[in-house]
């Protein structure tokens, strides 16, 4: 069953929160006033929301009424209330906050493995991070860099082993830890390639990760080499 | 602003640091236990952080329990919801389920790995942290 989200009120910015909540796969509801809201939340044959989105400008008792509301109705307290249209009182947060969005909106389907082309259309290094971090000064940027050499063969070794063992919770840990420090590091190829081996290890595809494996080692290899030749261009 | 970044991963701290020294002084902390006693000390101090950047996935304590324990801890020290530090989770995990545990844990905002330095300001500016 989707989880529900109950949008309270009649603001334009409303549409684009049901927008976002539908890219959740949420049902969404939609009342126009708090006390309706708060109707609607005790009802005890409906879904319980996982989150109210009201507008900051709700008629009648207003987003703060809504919370007090809330927060005494039993069991109901818990419940977020996100906030669109302004800033909205203690105890709400704002919303869209839009990288939240773009990441709930963005939330991919089942991975789907790539093929190596496909996958090698990524550059090993990101060029516009690189520029980016280069700014912030040559030893700054030195030591960046070195945080990626300090560990990739450590860190291959270790997934080799995992695999060997098949130990998945521990791999799981292994790819989803490096796959946000080469992101960090702007290892492109290496982190989409983590991004893969880390969708088949939440699915319990060890075989699909043994198969990338010859790859995830050349890929790592060369990003190794082309980071060595970035930190000696400082 | 007193910062704190929770991430095991040193490249992920150190993208988040050089992100973040414009705007205060930034310490970190390498797991959820650190992270703990880090603001165990700051709150006694009364020097509480202004923000936190808080990982979900780490060895110990994994970020959701921390973002739960320090919110607590927020509250026995006087601090309701919304007067405590900002807390922005940066993940890798990009799932409703994630997602939504974060802000139920009463966490301000949600950035997805590799964060992205643009986005990580334009959150900041977003929560009031810097204009």
């Amino acid at each position: 069953m989707s989880d529900t989200v109950l949008l309270v009120g009649t603001a334009a910015g409303l549409a684009e929160a049901a927008l976002a909540c539908q890219g959740l796969h949420c049902v969404v509801e939609r009342v126009e006033t708090g006390p309706a809201a708060l109707a609607r939340l005790c009802r005890r044959d409906a879904e319980t929301p996982v989150a109210l989105i009201a507008t900051s400008a709700l008629a009648g008792i207003g987003v703060a009424g809504l919370v007090r509301g809330l927060s005494a109705l039993p069991g109901r307290c818990g419940i977020p209330i996100w906030v669109v249209g302004g800033p909205g009182p203690a105890g709400t947060q704002p919303f869209p906050i839009e990288p939240t969005v773009a990441g709930l909106r963005s939330q991919p389907a089942p991975q789907v493995v790539m093929n190596a082309g496909a996958r090698h259309q990524w550059p090993l290094l990101d060029p516009d991070l690189m520029a980016t971090l280069r700014a912030y000064g040559a030893d700054e940027f030195a030591n960046f860099m070195q945080l990626f050499l300090n560990d990739w063969e450590a860190r291959l070794k270790l997934i080799a082993a995992q695999l060997d063992s098949g130990d998945r919770d521990s791999l799981g840990r292994t790819l989803h830890g490096w796959k946000g420090s080469s992101g960090s590091l702007g290892a492109v190829r290496l982190h989409h390639l983590l991004v893969e081996c880390d969708a088949l290890c939440k699915a319990s595809d060890l075989a699909g990760i043994r198969a990338l494996h010859a790859d995830l080692v050349a890929t790592a290899t060369a990003t190794a080499a082309a980071v060595t030749h970035e930190k000696a261009r400082v | 602003m007193r910062i704190l970044i929770v991430d095991d991963e040193p490249a992920c701290r150190a993208l988040l640091a050089i992100s973040l020294r414009p705007h205060g002084t930034v310490e970190q902390a390498g797991d959820g236990p650190e992270a703990i006693a880090a603001l165990a000390l700051a709150l006694s101090e009364k020097r509480s952080y202004g923000l936190i950047l808080l990982d979900i996935t780490m060895p110990g304590i994994d970020g959701q329990v921390a973002l739960r324990t320090v919110r607590l801890m927020e509250q026995k020290h006087g601090l309701a919801v919304g007067r405590g530090a900002k807390i922005i989770m940066t993940t890798g995990h990009g799932d409703k389920e994630h997602i939504l545990a974060a802000f139920r844990e009463n966490a301000d905002g949600y950035l997805l790995k590799p964060v992205d330095p643009a986005k990580l300001t334009a959150l900041l500016a977003s929560l009031g942290l810097i204009s």
